[in-house]
């Protein structure tokens, strides 16, 4: 008995490559893109602020790093739902798995309205993307990282609608990357002073 | 009953978001650049510990090829170092204008 089937989880074989991989090839062919661009973005952004330290301090002590954790929060969970609607739709068991990914886009929403509020906030005292350096990039990393999750919510939402085993790991999977961008931006962008 | 892994990885996740929350609450001002280095080195492993627990648990690369662990996992921590020794560059006065 291995260790999958002692913790309750569906045990699977899996073949090598690409194939060991959950989803459709497809989509870890842009997650892996996605990640590469997010990487060399992220790395600019640090080499920015070196280059210009003062007006970098400046901006982020503007931004609301709870928000930001609350935020982190809400994407784990709604990643937990998707990982358990696609556990749930391998057991066969359709309605879970629906709700698994609905319940994973609604996290997705609630993330939206907290960014909705954080970006209201910055706007409101008079700091937009062509303020300065920092809100230029603040506004275009979190800017498409939200966008992002827009087009999570999409995909969970399509996954909802057509919930076989392949669609609901590959929505998932972009979901969890979405997730995974989140985790890096948020520290370098928010906290590191 | 005992919890589910991905029950115990979302707990995990959580809590290390809490950590990084409390961290940056009372580590966000470091007096100084090498107290500033040290708060970016914790702030960047915190999100490393929580980047691995997504693609370990969430994208399940613990059940694919030990490539897929090496290559997504080496991603994460390349991307963080690199950040970190730019963040210090410029907090050390090794590069940059200075804090």
């Amino acid at each position: 008995m291995d260790g999958s089937v002692m913790d309750g989880s569906v045990p699977d074989d899996r073949a090598g490559g690409f194939a060991s991989l959950p989803g459709n090839l497809m989509m870890w062919i842009l997650i892996l893109g996605e990640l590469a661009v997010f990487g060399v973005a992220f790395l600019g952004f640090a080499v920015a602020r070196t280059l210009d330290p003062v007006p970098f301090a400046a901006g982020q002590a503007h931004l609301n790093g709870t928000l930001g954790a609350v935020n982190t929060m809400v994407l784990v969970t709604s990643g937990f739902f998707a990982a358990r609607g696609v556990d749930a739709g391998r057991r066969g068991r359709t309605a879970a798995a629906r709700a698994g990914m609905l319940a994973a886009a609604a996290g997705g929403a609630v993330f939206l309205a907290v960014k909705g509020v954080e970006y209201a906030a910055t706007l409101g005292a008079g700091l937009s993307i062509d303020s300065d350096g920092f809100f230029a990039l603040y506004f275009l990393l979190t800017g498409f990282h939200a966008l992002h999750v827009v087009m999570g919510i999409v995909v969970l939402g399509i996954v909802a609608r057509w919930p076989d085993v392949e669609n609901l790991e590959t929505g998932a999977a972009f979901w969890h990357m979405v997730d995974l961008i989140w985790v890096i931006l948020y520290p370098l962008i928010y906290l590191i002073r | 009953m005992r919890p589910d892994r991905l029950t115990v990885s979302w707990l995990i996740l959580l809590g290390l978001s809490a950590a990084t929350l409390l961290m940056a609450s009372h580590g966000g001002d470091a007096p100084g650049p090498a107290q500033g280095v040290a708060a970016a080195t914790v702030l960047l492993g915190l999100a490393v510990a929580k980047g691995r627990e997504i693609l370990l648990r969430y994208l399940e690369l613990d059940r694919a090829g030990a490539g897929w662990r090496a290559l997504l996992s080496g991603y994460l921590v390349v991307l963080c170092g690199a950040i970190l020794l730019i963040y210090a560059a410029g907090a050390l006065g090794w590069a940059g204008g200075g804090r």
